[in-house]
């Protein structure tokens, strides 16, 4: 049996390392990122943070074109006293999530059978590249006309957003997926929903994962862009009405808030990922 | 229970990029239900394409292959395949990877009883890429094993393995077959390891490969055979 003593492992280790000591590497010039663990993050937007407020004191735009940071908060404190925040927020966050969902789902189970099959590909793949060449803000006008201009309209151009990545994605997964795993299934009598769910969903799950963060990521900029065209509640409804009062701290406001939620809610896929991508044995960058 | 198996005129021709290519022609082989017969033959020579076929996995363009009385058409539930890689599901532990196999199998063993047999207790909840190339394949053998089958189809599954693992594989694998409650075609190109497995080696040879000799192991001299099968092949012993 091939040995797998971690002493072994050790062994080799203590070679590379003898040989470090014997020739040490020339003295790097190197930023202590790796002691700051998970507030590193932080370094960003921290430096964004004082740019801004110096662009503020150095009074690059007027206050009312560019607020402080802090008056941003106090916009956000005014909205909640006047109970506008968490119903706006939840609107978006609603519309995302079920939008999200819905193109999500269909491009799974349309991603799965031109992935797995050739004679759907022929049917189906040739018209849906030629329907994601379309710019997606091209079908508002006709979503309008044809769905009014409540939720629906909204929902449906999120969901359209949000379908394209999962689908490229989950396709170009299938079709790397290795042959001989197919053909275990098969040997050991998987076929059709149990072939699918066993060896399909499960192989292509990294690119499916990738594909999901990169729709979620289109839901958000869609969902900006269906409430922009008219929407009484919801993030892009507070940019409009900030921009037709002239409150910079409002739009600001939205526009933090939507970093914010975008990040948070893909930092929650991105967890799922990792937790269900355990067995997988890739590079992770370097420590 | 074994099931007999029996290969009646198969061929298998291939669409090349100029012509067919006829790879296998003509093959006449019956397994008795539960002889050990081992097929061999040089690399590239058909081996694994006739095996594949009798697994179900592909289909012969001339001739019939039967298991039992059944003639295979698609993958067979009655047969297990050990490959030349282990194929483990690297999304499933060693214990899932052999549990998967086992759903709907009356009175299968426990995954962890089987990986016990094969020397893997202690493992059931690593990951595949955590094993070393010979604890992969005798996971890949338990989960054949605990399938029950009536007929085990081996592709050179010890092939990669070092030297002492393809040694201590065989002796689990004869063992396990000792009790001839199973049909066994092995695929293979290493001659020792068919003289000291099978219970009959079939030569595979020509292109189109067919087969070119059939020699039964029990009552004959394995060094004198294993110079006869060599010599089929054109090579010498080395003194």
């Amino acid at each position: 049996m091939v040995s797998m003593d971690p002493a072994i492992e050790r062994g080799v280790g203590g070679i590379e390392s003898g040989q470090a000591l014997a020739r040490p590497a020339p003295p790097r010039l190197r930023l202590p990122l790796g002691s700051l663990g998970a507030l590193r993050a932080l370094l960003l937007p921290l430096l964004i943070l004082a740019l801004w407020q110096l662009a503020v004191n150095r009074e690059f735009y007027s206050r009312g074109q560019l607020p402080p940071p802090l008056d941003v908060i106090a916009a956000g404190q005014e909205l909640q006293s006047i109970g506008l925040l968490v119903p706006n927020v939840l609107a978006s966050v609603q519309r995302v999530a079920i939008g999200w969902s819905a193109g999500a789902a269909a491009a799974i189970v349309i991603g799965l059978a031109v992935g797995f099959s050739r004679p759907v590909e022929g049917l189906l793949g040739p018209t849906l590249n030629a329907f994601r060449a379309v710019p997606s803000l091209a079908w508002v006008p006709l979503f309008v006309l044809w769905l009014g201009i409540g939720d629906a309209p909204k929902l449906t151009l999120i969901a359209l957003g949000a379908f394209f990545p999962v689908y490229t994605n989950l396709v170009s997964g299938v079709r790397q997926i290795d042959r001989r795993l197919i053909e275990v299934g098969r040997a050991y009598g998987l076929r059709g929903w149990g072939l699918t769910r066993e060896i399909l969903l499960p192989a292509a799950f990294p690119s499916l994962a990738t594909g999901l963060r990169l729709g979620l990521a289109q839901a958000w900029l869609f969902l900006v862009a269906a409430e922009l065209i008219g929407a009484n509640r919801g993030l892009g409804f507070l940019l409009v009405d900030g921009q037709n009062s002239g409150r910079a701290d409002i739009i600001l406001l939205s526009i933090v808030l939507l970093a914010l939620l975008g990040k948070g809610t893909d930092f929650l896929l991105a967890r799922g990922e990792r937790r269900l991508l355990r067995w997988s044995d890739t590079f992770r960058g370097t420590a | 229970m074994a099931e007999a198996v029996s290969i009646r005129g198969v061929g298998r021709v291939f669409a090349g990029r100029e012509g067919p290519v006829p790879v296998l022609q003509g093959i006449e082989l019956e397994a008795g239900a539960g002889e050990f017969v081992a097929v061999l033959g040089a690399s590239g020579c058909g081996k694994s394409t006739l095996l594949r076929l009798v697994a179900g996995l592909d289909s012969p363009t001339a001739g019939e292959i039967r298991i039992g009385s059944r003639t295979v058409t698609d993958c067979d539930p009655r047969c297990a395949v050990v490959f030349q890689e282990p194929r483990l599901l690297p999304w499933r532990t060693v214990a899932q990877n052999v549990a998967l196999v086992a759903r709907g199998v009356p009175d299968a063993e426990t995954p962890a009883a089987i990986l016990n047999r094969v020397g893997l207790t202690g493992n059931e909840r690593s990951w595949p890429y955590q094993l070393s190339g010979g604890m992969a394949q005798r996971v890949a053998l338990a989960r054949a094993f605990v399938r029950k089958p009536a007929v085990l189809l081996l592709d050179e599954p010890f092939a990669a393995l070092d030297a002492f693992t393809r040694l201590q594989m065989g002796d689990l694998l004869r063992e396990t077959c000792r009790d001839r409650s199973r049909t066994v075609l092995l695929v293979t190109h290493d001659v020792d390891e068919a003289l000291r497995l099978a219970d009959r080696i079939v030569l595979l040879a020509g292109r189109p490969a067919a087969i070119s000799a059939e020699y039964a192991t029990a009552g004959h001299d394995p060094i004198r055979l294993r110079a006869e099968i060599l010599g089929r092949f054109g090579l010498k012993e080395v003194a």
